[in-house]
């Protein structure tokens, strides 16, 4: 198992960990950020063959990036349009919705 | 003919862009752009229909071999989801003339709502797995900004619930395709069906990643915590599009893709689909029982639905896969019927609690009448298209020897009757409130997209055997090509 795929695995594990048990919005949008570069490394990691990295995988990860990043600057905006309306970036703060 | 592929796309991005170039003065000429770009889709959709339905498979690509280039193809499957698309979508733009109008900036909704429908045809259309996630990605990210379009404390908090999970979800499918084709040296769907991909050792790890992210798109219990939320909030419109078209087309249709290619019906993941399916009905029909928002009770009737789909695709014989594409067929048109009544209601009242409505039959005949023809239908009363899937799907789930999974979902279908006969009776009927006495009937163009679904529903349930031979019968056989 290559080190950039060990690596991977560790930030999709600590962007879990921040996603799940974080409290603050800021935090869990930081975990995201997280996860998708670490799928990203995780995708191109599991494509490559000695050197050399498949162009397809190497497409997927940019992809993967890319949308990640669209999907995180959202979250980040709404996360501000939150505050602005609660006053706090606590979500046990935000229970007008229940599941 | 095969060069009408990429116009599918092309038209809704161009539309948006219009509108946004165009339409920042006037709400009319976004109304008009935003008509005419969904009747546009329409059309190209029913010219490609016959040449398809007679059995042509349409192919077209640009920038080099599959799977770096942008790979698009229609067959059968492909094409029933782009009926289902294309008349979701002209009955929401059209609803949303009048219903919008109580929101701002209406030119920027109907951007949005382009770039939802070119992400969904993109998710069809795609010919591997990587053209048809670009298009989930684009879909979803309209979709986020969809729900939290009024900008309301909970409309904002569905919204950043909807972003977290759902992007979890495409994480798990990237990780999954990343890795399918590291195992396979393919992502093309045409590909895979020619080798056994659901033998290759270790095919299970992405399998399973693929499931958990079509599961959180699709809604299915235990990954549903966002919908009621998401779809409940969401304007009445899009509402309707999430419900009926939306979870469909980036969940389940990527599923019926890969069912054969990759899960193999008899194998340990149709048994756990099975239960995904049974739980999702039950659960989804027992959370419905207890709401008082409308739109809540709708949401969870989905996930309920979602559940018989799923449980006829994961019984995978012939018979079961008609009758779950016909179940998906029917529940988008009884469900934007719902939310379209449940809209007016809002749009009209001003509430959508159940406990504080009632008697609106006298009010609001063409909504009372339309819902009650979505009612018959959901709940399963003959001729309506909701009787025969739903029987059918009963029906294959006990020829297939899964009597027990067949009673679950009869079970849900006498809880589906229950929780609405509560709705239809807290909201037409009963006496009519003191407060509602002056409220008037919706406006054409909210109530003639009802009519014509409701139209639909019957229409559907009386010529069910024509649907079935000629449009279910070969989307059925391209879902079974990897079989």
């Amino acid at each position: 198992m290559s080190q950039l795929c060990i690596l991977s695995v560790v930030l999709v594990a600590v962007g879990l960990y921040g996603v799940l048990l974080k409290r603050n919005h800021l935090k869990i949008v930081l975990g995201i950020e997280l996860m998708v570069v670490g799928v990203a490394g995780l995708v191109v990691a599991v494509g490559a063959e000695g050197t050399s990295v498949a162009e397809v995988s190497q497409s997927l990860g940019l992809i993967a990036v890319v949308g990640g990043t669209s999907v995180v600057c959202l979250m980040i905006v709404t996360a501000v349009r939150l505050y602005e309306k609660y006053g706090t970036l606590d979500i046990r703060e935000m229970r007008r919705l229940k599941g | 003919m095969s060069a009408v592929l990429p116009v599918l796309v092309i038209v809704p991005l161009v539309t948006a862009l219009a509108i946004a170039l165009f339409a920042r003065g006037s709400e009319r000429v976004a109304d008009v752009l935003c008509n005419v770009g969904t009747v546009v889709v329409v059309g190209l959709v029913f010219v490609i229909a016959g040449p398809v339905l007679g059995g042509t498979t349409l192919a077209w690509f640009t920038g080099g071999a599959s799977p770096l280039g942008v790979n698009l193809g229609v067959d059968a499957l492909s094409l029933l989801m782009l009926l289902v698309i294309s008349i979701g979508c002209l009955a929401a733009s059209v609803y949303s003339v009048s219903y919008m109008d109580s929101y701002t900036s209406k030119a920027k909704y109907y951007v949005l709502f382009m770039l939802m429908l070119a992400g969904m045809n993109m998710v069809v259309l795609g010919a591997d797995i990587i053209n048809m996630y670009v298009g989930i990605e684009v879909a979803a990210l309209a979709c986020y900004a969809l729900v939290a379009y009024g900008l309301d404390k909970e409309y904002l908090e569905a919204s950043f619930k909807y972003q977290i999970l759902g992007t979890v979800g495409t994480l798990c499918l990237v990780s999954g395709i990343g890795l399918m084709y590291a195992m396979l040296g393919t992502v093309s769907f045409a590909e895979m069906a020619g080798m056994d991909a659901a033998g290759v050792a270790g095919i299970a790890v992405p399998a399973v990643l693929l499931l958990s992210g079509f599961g959180l798109k699709a809604a299915f219990v235990p990954y549903h915590a966002w919908l009621p939320d998401a779809h409940s909030s969401a304007p009445s419109p899009v509402s309707a599009l999430l419900s009926g078209v939306f979870i469909k087309v980036i969940g389940l249709y990527g599923l019926m893709r890969l069912l054969f290619l990759v899960f193999a019906p008899g194998s340990t993941f149709s048994t756990v689909l099975l239960v995904l399916a049974s739980l999702s009905i039950l659960v989804g029909a027992l959370l419905a029982l207890v709401q008082t928002d409308m739109k809540r009770v709708l949401a969870y009737c989905t996930i309920s639905q979602m559940g018989y789909v799923l449980l006829g695709i994961a019984v995978g014989t012939p018979l079961a896969l008609t009758a779950a594409l016909f179940h998906l067929v029917n529940h988008a048109i009884f469900k934007e019927l719902f939310f379209f009544g449940a809209g007016s209601v809002e749009r009209q009242t001003g509430s959508r609690d159940i406990s504080c409505l009632g008697g609106l039959n006298s009010r609001m005949p063409v909504t009372g009448v339309t819902t009650a023809i979505g009612f018959f239908s959901v709940t399963g009363c003959p001729p309506f298209g909701g009787f025969w899937s739903k029987l059918l799907i009963i029906i294959a789930a006990v020829q297939a020897g899964q009597t027990g999974f067949a009673v679950v979902a009869a079970i849900g279908a006498v809880i589906t009757i229950g929780y609405f006969l509560r709705y239809e009776r807290g909201v037409f009927f009963g006496s009519l409130p003191d407060a509602l006495r002056n409220v008037k009937e919706s406006p054409v163009s909210m109530y003639a997209p009802m009519i014509a679904l409701a139209v639909a529903c019957v229409a559907l349930g009386v010529a069910f055997p024509w649907f079935i031979e000629h449009i279910l019968q070969p989307a059925v056989q391209a879902i079974m090509l990897g079989a």
